[in-house]
C-alpha cells in the first residue's frame, strides 16, 4: 500500500518533469519563456537562465529520485525490525557543501559581464530616445520628449533642458504624457528614467528581460534596445495596431509591461503595452500625432453611443 | 512501526483520499465566466442609509488639512455643526416606511438589479432618448459585469464612492448618486428644449470616455486605455445608469422627507424623464469655442499670458486667486457638494485632473466646475488668455518677466503678500 503511494508520487513527479521539458523544448513558443527581443544582452540573460536551470534541475531530479527510492524501498507493510540509527558521514557532508559552493561561485562569475551590460551606467550607450516613467498606484505614467510643433505651437519655447536628468525631474511644455504605453522603434537605444510617486514598484519588461525596482525619492536609469518590431501607426485614424503575423509565426507579439513589486490592491492590473514601430519615422509620426491631440483647442464632434 | 489500523480500514481510506485530490478539479468548470462574472442575480441595489448632503458648508470656511483616511462619514456628519456654514443634511431614516417601500419598488422597476440593470422611463420618446444615450439592456448588462471587475472596489455597488477602498483614497472616488460631476464639457448656455442647462448640465459621453482613457492624473483613478472601445462604451453607459438611479433616489428621498406634491412613483417618473433629457441635451451640446487658434507668435503669446495673469489676479474678472491662493500653492481645503473636503488645484504644477489639453482647460474655465463652486467665464477671449496663462504658469521660462517675478519671486516671503493675506 505504501509502495503504491510512493510509485504514484514518483509518477506525478515524472509527469511534471516531462511537461516542463516539453514546454521548454517542443512547445517553446506557446509555453516557454516570453519572446526575447532584447538586443545586446537578451541572449546572455536567457543563457544564464538556462545555465541555472540546468544546475538546479540536475539537483532537483537527483534529490527527488533519491526521495522516491527511499519512499519505495523503505516502505514497510509489516512491522518487523527497528530502524537503524545512523549519524553523519563526514565525506558526504563535505562533498555536498563544497560542490554547490563551487557551482554558486561559478554562477556569480558567469553573470558578471551581463550584469555590467545591463546595470552599469558607464556601459549605457548614448540614448536615441529618453522616456521618463513614473510609477504610481496603479499605473505607469510615461513622459516623452517631443519637438515643438510648428503648426500648433508657433511660438518660441523655453530652451530644452541640457541634461536628461534635469528633464526627468522637471517636465517641459512640449512633453507628451501617456499612461501605460511605451512606444519606441526597432533598434533604438532607449533610456528610461524611472521614478515612483508613492510606494515601491518594479518596472518589468519581460520581452526585454529587463526589470528595475522604482524607489521613492530616486530617479533610476535603465536602458534597452529592441531587435524586433510589432506595431504600425496609421496617421489617418491615429491608431496604433499590432502588425499582422508572418507565415508560421505563433507569438501574437503582445509585448507587455508589468509591475514586479507588490504595491497594493491594484498591483496585478498594473500592466501596460510595449509598442515597437518598424522605423524611426513611424515613431515620429505617432509622436507628432499624439502631441497634436494633446495640444487640441477644438471640441471633437459628439460620437454616437455604440450600442451594437 | 504498526500502521495502527486493521487492514480493512486502510483500504477504505483510499477512495476518500482520491476524492479529496480530484474534487478541486471540478471547480475548473464554469471557467469561461471566471474572469468576468456577473453580479449574483438575486442581488438588489440597497437603498441608501447615509445622510444626503443637501447644502455643503459655505466654501469660505477653510480647513488646513483634508480629513484623515477612512473618516469620510465623520466629515459628512460634521456638516450641520459647522458654525456659519449653513450646511444641511437630510437623514434617510426620516423617510416614512410607506414612502420608503414605494421608492424601493419604483427604483427596482425602473432601474433593475445589479445583474440586470435597465433604464425604463414610461414615456416612449424619453425611452428612445435613453437608448440613444446607450442605456439599452444589453449594453448595461455588459457594463455591469465590467464595473464589477474594474470599478466596484473604489466606486461601490451603487456608485457611492464608498467601495472597500474608496474612503481611504484622497481625493475620494466620485459619488455618482447626486448626478454631479466635475469635468464636464457640455455648454451651460446652450438653448435646449428644456431651457438653458446651467448648473444642471451633465457630462457628455465623451467626458466620461476621456476620464476612462486618460485617467484622472494626480489621483488614484487609473487609465483604462487598455480596455477595448466596446468595453469602455459599456462602462460609460453603466456609470450613467448608476448616476440616474442615484439622483432619482437622492431627490425623491429629500422631497419625501420635506413633503411630496404627488405620490412617490409619479414624482419619481417625472424626475427621471427630466434627468434623461438633461443627459441627452448635455451630450448633444458641447462647449464649442468659436476661436481656437493658438497665439500666432511669441510676442502675442506673451501678451496673452500677461492678460491671463491680470484676469487671474483681478477681483473683477476671474478673481481666481481668491480660491487658488498663491496660484494654488497655498490653497486650503473646503467642503464640496459631496460633503468631502477638497482644495483648488495648485496650478504651478502641470498636473490637471480634468485633462491637460488646452481645450480641457478651456472647458474648466469657461464652464466652471459646478460641484466645487468654481464659476465659469463666458467671455471666450478672456478664457483663452487665462488658458494660455495657466499653461505657461508651471514653466518659469515661458512667463513674461514681470509675471515671473510676481509668481516666482526671488525673495522668500513675498509669497504671503501675493496670496492677499
Amino acid at each position: 500500500m505504501q509502495k503504491l503511494w510512493a510509485v504514484l508520487f514518483g509518477v506525478v513527479l515524472l509527469g511534471c518533469f516531462v511537461l516542463t521539458a516539453a514546454a521548454l523544448t517542443v512547445y517553446k513558443e506557446q509555453w516557454g519563456l516570453p519572446s526575447n527581443i532584447a538586443a545586446e544582452y537578451g541572449e546572455e540573460v536567457d543563457q544564464l537562465f538556462y545555465l541555472i536551470l540546468a544546475f538546479t534541475g540536475f539537483f532537483y531530479v537527483l534529490t527527488e529520485v533519491i526521495l522516491v527510492y527511499a519512499m519505495f524501498q523503505f516502505a514497510r507493510t509489516e512491522p518487523t525490525r527497528r530502524a537503524a540509527y545512523t549519524h553523519g558521514n563526514h565525506k558526504l557532508e563535505l562533498a555536498w557543501t563544497i560542490i554547490p559552493a563551487a557551482i554558486l561561485l561559478y554562477i556569480a562569475y558567469a553573470q558578471i559581464s551581463t550584469w555590467e551590460k545591463i546595470k552599469y551606467q558607464t556601459h549605457f550607450p548614448d540614448p536615441e530616445q529618453v522616456v521618463q516613467v513614473t510609477a504610481h498606484q496603479w499605473e505607469w505614467r510615461m513622459r516623452y520628449s517631443a519637438e515643438q510643433n510648428a503648426d500648433t505651437d508657433p511660438w518660441q519655447h523655453a530652451p530644452k533642458k541640457e541634461h536628461e536628468r534635469e528633464w526627468a525631474e522637471t517636465p517641459e511644455f512640449d512633453d507628451v504624457h501617456l499612461a501605460n504605453e511605451l512606444h519606441t522603434w526597432n533598434g533604438a537605444k532607449v533610456k528610461i528614467l524611472l521614478k515612483t510617486s508613492d510606494v515601491i514598484h518594479s518596472f518589468f519588461l519581460p520581452n526585454l528581460r529587463l526589470k528595475q525596482d522604482a524607489l521613492p525619492g530616486k530617479t533610476i536609469p535603465m536602458w534597452f534596445k529592441c531587435n524586433d518590431w510589432n506595431a504600425t501607426f496609421d496617421p489617418k485614424t491615429g491608431l496604433t495596431t499590432y502588425r499582422p503575423l508572418k507565415e508560421g509565426e505563433r507569438d501574437p507579439r503582445h509585448w507587455e509591461i508589468a509591475c514586479a513589486e507588490l504595491c497594493g490592491g491594484g498591483h496585478y492590473r498594473m500592466r501596460g503595452r510595449l509598442y515597437v514601430y518598424e522605423t524611426k519615422p513611424d515613431y515620429e509620426a505617432w509622436l507628432k500625432y499624439t502631441k497634436e491631440q494633446q495640444s487640441s483647442r477644438r471640441t471633437s464632434p459628439t460620437k454616437p453611443a455604440a450600442t451594437e | 512501526m504498526r500502521s495502527g489500523l486493521a487492514p480493512a480500514h486502510r483500504v477504505r481510506r483510499l477512495p476518500l483520499l482520491l476524492a479529496l485530490t480530484l474534487v478541486p478539479l471540478a471547480f475548473l468548470a464554469g471557467c469561461d465566466n471566471i474572469n468576468n462574472p456577473p453580479y449574483p442575480s438575486a442581488m438588489r441595489y440597497p437603498l441608501r442609509e447615509d445622510p444626503l448632503v443637501l447644502t455643503p458648508p459655505k466654501n469660505t470656511i477653510l480647513f488646513p488639512f483634508a480629513e484623515p483616511p477612512g473618516h469620510l462619514e465623520q466629515t459628512v456628519a460634521k456638516i450641520p455643526g459647522i458654525e456659519g456654514g449653513e450646511g444641511k443634511l437630510a437623514n434617510p431614516k426620516e423617510l416614512k416606511p410607506a414612502d420608503r417601500d414605494e421608492l424601493r419598488k419604483y427604483l427596482e422597476q425602473t432601474f433593475g438589479s445589479p445583474a440586470e440593470p435597465i433604464v425604463s422611463p414610461e414615456d416612449e420618446a424619453v425611452q428612445k432618448m435613453a437608448t440613444d444615450l446607450g442605456l439599452d439592456k444589453a449594453t448595461l448588462a455588459a457594463g455591469s459585469k465590467l464595473y464589477r471587475r474594474h470599478c466596484l472596489q473604489c466606486h461601490g455597488l451603487t456608485g457611492d464612492g464608498r467601495g472597500p477602498v474608496g474612503p481611504w483614497l484622497q481625493p475620494h472616488p466620485r459619488d455618482y448618486r447626486q448626478g454631479l460631476f466635475k469635468f464636464i464639457s457640455s455648454d451651460p448656455e446652450a438653448d435646449t428644449p428644456i431651457g438653458k442647462l446651467e448648473q444642471a448640465r451633465k457630462p457628455r459621453r465623451d467626458d466620461l470616455h476621456r476620464t476612462l482613457v486618460v485617467g484622472v492624473d494626480g489621483t488614484s483613478m487609473p487609465s483604462f486605455a487598455l480596455l477595448t472601445e466596446e468595453e469602455l462604451n459599456n462602462l460609460i453607459s453603466y456609470v450613467m445608469h448608476l448616476s440616474l438611479r442615484g439622483e432619482v433616489e437622492y431627490v425623491i428621498t429629500n422631497r419625501a422627507i420635506t413633503g411630496l406634491d404627488n405620490d412617490v412613483p409619479t414624482e419619481a417618473e417625472g424626475l427621471l424623464q427630466l434627468l434623461i433629457k438633461r443627459w441627452k441635451f448635455s451630450n448633444d451640446n458641447p462647449i464649442n469655442p468659436k476661436t481656437s487658434a493658438p497665439p500666432a507668435n511669441e510676442s502675442q503669446r506673451l501678451e496673452s499670458v500677461q492678460r491671463g495673469y491680470d484676469f487671474f489676479t483681478s477681483a473683477k474678472v476671474g478673481n481666481c486667486v481668491s480660491c487658488h491662493f498663491d496660484f494654488g500653492r497655498q490653497a486650503q481645503f473646503r467642503y464640496d457638494a459631496w460633503g468631502s473636503l477638497a482644495r483648488p488645484r495648485n496650478l504651478t504644477e502641470p498636473v490637471y485632473r480634468g485633462g491637460r489639453r488646452p481645450i480641457d482647460l478651456f472647458y474648466r474655465v469657461n464652464g466652471g466646475i459646478n460641484p466645487c463652486a468654481m464659476p465659469g467665464n463666458k467671455d471666450e477671449a478672456q478664457v483663452w488668455d487665462m488658458v494660455n496663462f495657466v499653461q505657461a504658469l508651471p514653466y518659469k521660462e515661458m512667463l513674461p518677466d514681470d509675471v515671473r517675478e510676481k509668481v516666482y519671486p526671488k525673495h522668500h516671503g513675498d509669497e504671503k503678500k501675493l496670496a492677499g493675506r
